[in-house]
């Protein structure tokens, strides 16, 4: 009886180790259920609960490559090497508490859709060397920004449009990351939901509708939704976190309003120095995460 | 109008607005020579036959169209007249022309690459100011005209024409707004603060041709009665396009930076005619009243009317007296005239203007009313 209870145990861990994705992640509800924790907590705690599904067990990466569009690129923050470049940071606690040594290439681009990942930016990426790659692309809110200062209809029209070949772009990636030769020690991809500026909430001056708002929710659930179905991309959900720090970060009528909270803002669309270090912060969730259980 | 961002069908309302800048100078200055009596003539003046310094309030409706537009095109021009004979005289002018355009406006980060129509009165914290100046230091056109006598002198018919000539105006935007991201080159340093954006525009206005026919008639030796048709070809003013140079970027993110701005005007040819008289009410005296009225068509149809160029069909009167002194052996003419102009109201209601090239019909549909007074004061000395 004994034997079989150690062996038990030895069995969970062993399938716990082995799964795919984590079992204590949130389903892939959209922002809803998640936006309804973020107004509970505090500013810093926002999203701890929030983490999407996890690879666990992620091998070791040798080096992070870094795709998206400015917010990755740090146009607005110094640039890629940066000290407040979020993903310069998420380097740094990737090397520090994982993966010593694991080189840093960020092909990001300013002012890049999903589309310019695929077109311009893979491509970049040396191929056909050893060891496994850490791939963090955030990108999507330069797909979402000219929906901003449109009319409702025009925007979900266009989201109607759009959305099928955003996530058609998505597969271009992760075909480019499937091929086994260039890549011959596999790649994990980190996706990433996007955040709100204006803290999901319709308010002067940009007054944001409440139908933009569901837009934004039913992209991040679109990608979430993407990356359950592969098996080696994670999922950050940076959206939650953010809520309550954005342009209306001192409107107690939003929803999500946090007394006291720290403005992430730098201009209308991209993060300060204190937003880039949650989008880290996040980050490095995600990454705890992945590796715990191979520490 | 109804807040397109209220969901209780909130109302909109726009205060009126008025020109604050009610006076415009409009300076002449000119002089002619007989180089052979009775057969040639030369002469130049220096004038500004069109301009405009219209200034509105800067938190009014039109804010997003103008709050401020200042043109001066001042004509340099330098001309001779010779009789051909007793009947025909003819004559002909060139003009150069110096021209400074500058426009004033309100910005909102929405209007770049948003539907202005969704956001037709912004807060005031996400507005900026944008300022567009341009200059152009040396444009020519041409006037040639002749005129015909009859013997006894009751009788004068003359025409001329006024070349078209476009004006290129170079200069720059200086385009203000807090959501203005700083412009960074590829090493990281600032090429641009952050809340401003500078660039190289470059313009193109077209004057139009301009003919004109009129008569004069002596009904008595001391009374004159003149006519005339102006006709100016301003169908050649389809579009007006400002051409940003760099075109920078005020976001970095597709679409959200200065871009060429065309504004469709689709101007018609029109037709202005006067009618005036002139009287020498005391044979003894040098004293010469005057009257008239005219009538000019706007070149702009209700579509494409905007308060940069308010322009409407006119009706005008006016006055002069004029009275001519000995001095020294020489002669002083001084004049002094008043006209009023009756200015149509527009009343625009199916506007197809735009803000940003995206269609803005309710930034410019509303009531103008306009006119204007004119005082004309002169002197002239001969020697």
């Amino acid at each position: 009886m004994y034997r079989i209870a150690i062996a038990t145990v030895a069995c969970m861990l062993a399938s716990g180790c082995g799964s795919n994705k984590d079992p204590f992640a949130n389903t892939a509800d959209g922002s809803v259920s998640q936006q309804a924790d973020a107004s509970t907590t505090t500013g810093a705690d926002a999203g701890t609960s929030a983490d999407a599904g996890t690879l666990a067990c992620a091998p070791a990466p040798t080096r992070l490559v870094v795709l998206g569009d400015s917010i990755t690129a740090c146009s607005t923050i110094g640039g890629i090497n940066g000290a407040g470049c979020s993903p310069h940071i998420f380097h740094g606690y990737v090397d520090s508490n994982y993966a010593s040594g694991v080189a840093y290439q960020n092909y990001a681009v300013g002012g890049a859709v999903t589309k310019d990942v695929p077109d311009n930016q893979l491509d970049n990426i040396p191929t056909g060397q050893a060891g496994h790659v850490l791939v963090l692309i955030y990108i999507g809110g330069n797909d979402l920004q000219p929906y901003i200062f449109i009319s409702d209809d025009a925007a979900q029209s266009r989201f109607d449009t759009e959305m099928p070949d955003i996530l058609a772009q998505w597969q271009r990636i992760f075909d480019f990351f499937d091929d086994s030769q260039a890549f011959p020690d596999g790649v994990t991809i980190m996706m990433n939901s996007q955040y709100d500026p204006f803290d999901d909430c319709t308010a002067a001056p940009y007054n944001l509708s409440p139908l933009k708002i569901q837009l934004l929710g039913q992209f991040n659930a679109d990608l979430r939704q993407l990356a359950d179905s592969h098996d080696n991309v994670v999922f950050t959900d940076q959206h939650t976190p953010y809520l309550g720090h954005g342009h209306h970060y001192n409107v107690a009528e939003c929803p999500y309003y946090i007394p006291n909270a720290e403005p992430w803002m730098e201009d209308l669309i991209h993060p300060n120095a204190a937003g880039h270090a949650n989008l880290a912060t996040q980050w490095a969730k995600t990454a705890d995460r992945m590796y715990r259980d191979s520490q | 109008m109804q807040d397109p961002n209220s969901a209780d069908g909130t109302e909109i309302h726009f205060d009126e607005v008025d020109n604050q800048n009610p006076l415009l100078p409009a300076p002449y200055l000119g002089a002619a020579s007989e180089l052979v009596k009775n057969r040639l003539a030369v002469g130049f003046a220096v004038y500004a036959p069109f301009g405009a310094a219209i200034h509105y309030p800067t938190d009014g409706a039109q804010r997003h169209v103008v709050t401020s537009v200042d043109l001066k095109a001042i004509h340099t021009s330098v001309g001779a007249a010779y009789r051909l004979s007793d009947r025909f005289r003819v004559g002909a002018s060139i003009n150069f022309i110096y021209a400074q355009l500058e426009l004033k406006q309100r910005n909102a980060i929405q209007y770049v690459n948003g539907d202005p129509e969704v956001f037709p009165d912004p807060d005031s914290s996400v507005e900026g100011d944008t300022v567009l100046s341009a200059t152009d230091p040396f444009s020519m056109s041409a006037t040639l005209g002749a005129m015909y006598s009859d013997p006894s002198g009751r009788f004068n018919v003359g025409a001329s024409v006024l070349t078209p000539v476009t004006l290129h105006l170079k200069g720059d935007a200086d385009v203000h707004n807090d959501a203005i991201t700083a412009l960074m080159d590829d090493n990281g340093n600032t090429i641009q603060p952050a809340g401003e954006r500078r660039d190289s525009i470059r313009t193109s206005i077209p004057l139009p041709l301009i003919a004109r026919v009129g008569v004069s008639v002596r009904p008595h030796p001391r009374a004159l009665v003149a006519f005339d048709v102006n006709w100016q070809r301003w169908s050649t003013f389809k579009q007006l396009r400002i051409d940003f140079q760099n075109e920078y970027e005020l976001l970095p993110s597709p679409g959200v930076n200065l871009y060429d701005v065309i504004i469709e005007n689709d101007w018609r040819d029109s037709i202005s005619v006067r009618l005036g008289t002139q009287v020498q009410p005391i044979a003894a005296r040098p004293l010469a009243v005057r009257a008239g009225v005219l009538y000019d068509q706007s070149p702009i149809d209700d579509k494409h009317f905007d308060l940069l160029t308010p322009d409407s069909d006119k009706i005008g009167v006016g006055v002069g007296l004029s009275y001519a002194l000995a001095w020294g052996g020489k002669r002083i003419d001084l004049a002094v005239a008043y006209q009023h102009l009756f200015v149509a109201e527009r009343n625009v209601t199916a506007s197809e203007k735009t803000i940003l090239n995206k269609p803005a019909p309710s930034f410019y549909n509303g009531v103008t009313r306009a006119g204007f007074d004119n005082v004309m004061l002169s002197a002239g000395m001969r020697f």
